[in-house]
């Protein structure tokens, strides 16, 4: 079994990580299905959306690749979308959350 | 304080209004994009009285359809809405965008990701700043209705500064403001004016008699009559002392002088007030001095044409009262050499 990416989330924060994580993991079908169809610009969109909000959720990573993609499916490039789609779907199939105590900063 | 949040991720609008609300800003509301935002405040609503409701902005930098910052602009060009602060939230690094930002009118702007710290602390700024606003500019309201009441009180005022009290026609000062201009259009113009002042004969032992109340009463139906003789809309009549009253007679010569103080002098005759202890005769009656010039050329004041009326009205009383007398008006030489 792969090794579990362990996030530390903020108490006050906590109980809209999950919606959140489900809501990216619909989006990851939602990348498949637009990469398939050769959508590129569907992948822009929701790249854009995860690099927008990754962060602030707590998922500085997510913000990344949110990035990446919607960066390489501006710029054409399938290879790179199909790679960063892949590091995305492992880092989500791999990340469980830690509530902090303390509030965030 | 309530707080619109534009932007066209949902996620982040639940990021935002979750950290909102739990920092204790309940009143949020929300707009997808910055077509919804105009809607909600009713950008298009031209009347003055529409009321918005919304204190802060948070808008969306980065937004599908018009941006954040081509809305700040829209909003900022709106008389009703340009003061409502706005918060740029930004993922952008690029300088040139911050630039822009402020230029299209945001007053702040924060970075993401979303810190829950800053983004209270800059939204409490913002509200407290804003509200500092609101109250400064409601106090202004304030002090302009406070300023024209005092305007309006100050007409009034300077109104009744020009009246006499007792006899409600104007008083001495009106007088000496009025003859005092009326003598440079005089000079002005090279043409005469005259006055006529006026004494009650005998007063004093009226009011001895019936008692000052009834003597008040006398002055005031006396005022009336010379306010009422007049014959031009230019004249003015005054009550210059005790039981002595004054018409100013703008561009009237001797003659018109003389004609005016017979009439005057007839309208007190005419009112027929018995006077008990008067020597003169049953009725009340006055002295009247009349006096007409046309003003030396140079500086000159009414001063000599007012003693010279005087004089005429002294005259008048040493002539047994109850008549007009003229006197010719002495000017001063000044010796120029």
């Amino acid at each position: 079994m792969a090794e579990r990416i362990l996030v530390h989330v903020p108490a006050d924060l906590a109980d809209l990580i999950p919606d959140y994580l489900e809501w990216r993991r619909r989006d990851l079908q939602a990348l498949h299905a637009a990469l398939a169809n050769d959508d590129l610009e569907t992948v822009q969109k929701i790249g854009h959306r995860i690099k927008g909000t990754g962060a602030s959720y707590g998922f500085p990573p997510l913000t990344e690749w949110g990035r990446a993609l919607e960066m390489a499916a501006r710029a054409g490039q399938r290879d790179a979308v199909e790679r960063s789609l892949a590091e995305l779907t492992d880092y989500l199939e791999r990340v469980e959350i830690v509530e902090d105590t303390e509030p965030s900063g | 304080m309530s707080i619109l949040i534009v932007d066209d991720s949902e996620d982040s609008q639940i990021l935002l209004q979750t950290i909102l609300k739990r920092g204790g800003y309940i009143n949020l509301r929300v707009a997808g994009s910055a077509q919804a935002a105009f809607e909600l405040l009713r950008l298009d609503d031209e009347s003055e009285d529409s009321s918005v409701e919304v204190d802060l902005i948070l808008m969306d930098f980065q937004m599908e359809g018009m941006n954040g910052i081509e809305a700040c602009r829209h909003l900022k060009r709106n008389p009703r809405l340009r003061d409502i602060p706005i918060i740029m939230v930004t993922a952008s690094d690029n300088e040139e965008n911050l630039h822009e930002a402020f230029a299209a009118g945001a007053i702040d702007y924060i970075h993401k990701p979303i810190r829950r710290v800053e983004l209270l602390a800059r939204v409490g700024a913002e509200l407290k700043f804003k509200h500092e606003m609101d109250q400064r500019k409601a106090r202004e309201r304030e002090l302009l209705e406070v300023k024209r009441q005092l305007e309006e009180a100050n007409t009034i005022l300077h109104r009744l500064s020009f009246i006499d009290g007792l006899t409600g026609i104007a008083n001495r000062r009106r007088f000496d403001e009025f003859i005092e201009i009326e003598w440079k259009r005089a000079a002005r113009e090279r043409i005469p004016v005259a006055v006529v002042m006026m004494d009650l004969d005998h007063f004093k032992r009226y009011n001895d008699t019936l008692g000052h109340e009834a003597g008040d009463q006398i002055l005031r139906r006396v005022g009336s009559a010379l306010n009422a003789a007049l014959r031009r809309p230019t004249d003015l009549a005054a009550r210059y002392g005790g039981e002595e009253f004054i018409v100013a007679l703008p561009n009237a010569d001797e003659e018109g002088a003389r004609v005016q103080a017979e009439r005057l002098h007839e309208a007190i005759a005419d009112l027929r007030i018995p006077h008990p202890d008067s020597v003169v005769g049953a009725f009340l009656t006055v002295s009247a001095g009349a006096a007409s010039a046309i003003p030396p050329i140079g500086d000159s004041s009414p001063a000599a044409l007012l003693a010279a009326a005087d004089r005429a009205m002294y005259e008048a009383k040493r002539q047994g009262r109850n008549r007009v007398s003229l006197c010719a008006v002495e000017f001063e030489v000044h010796d120029s050499d």
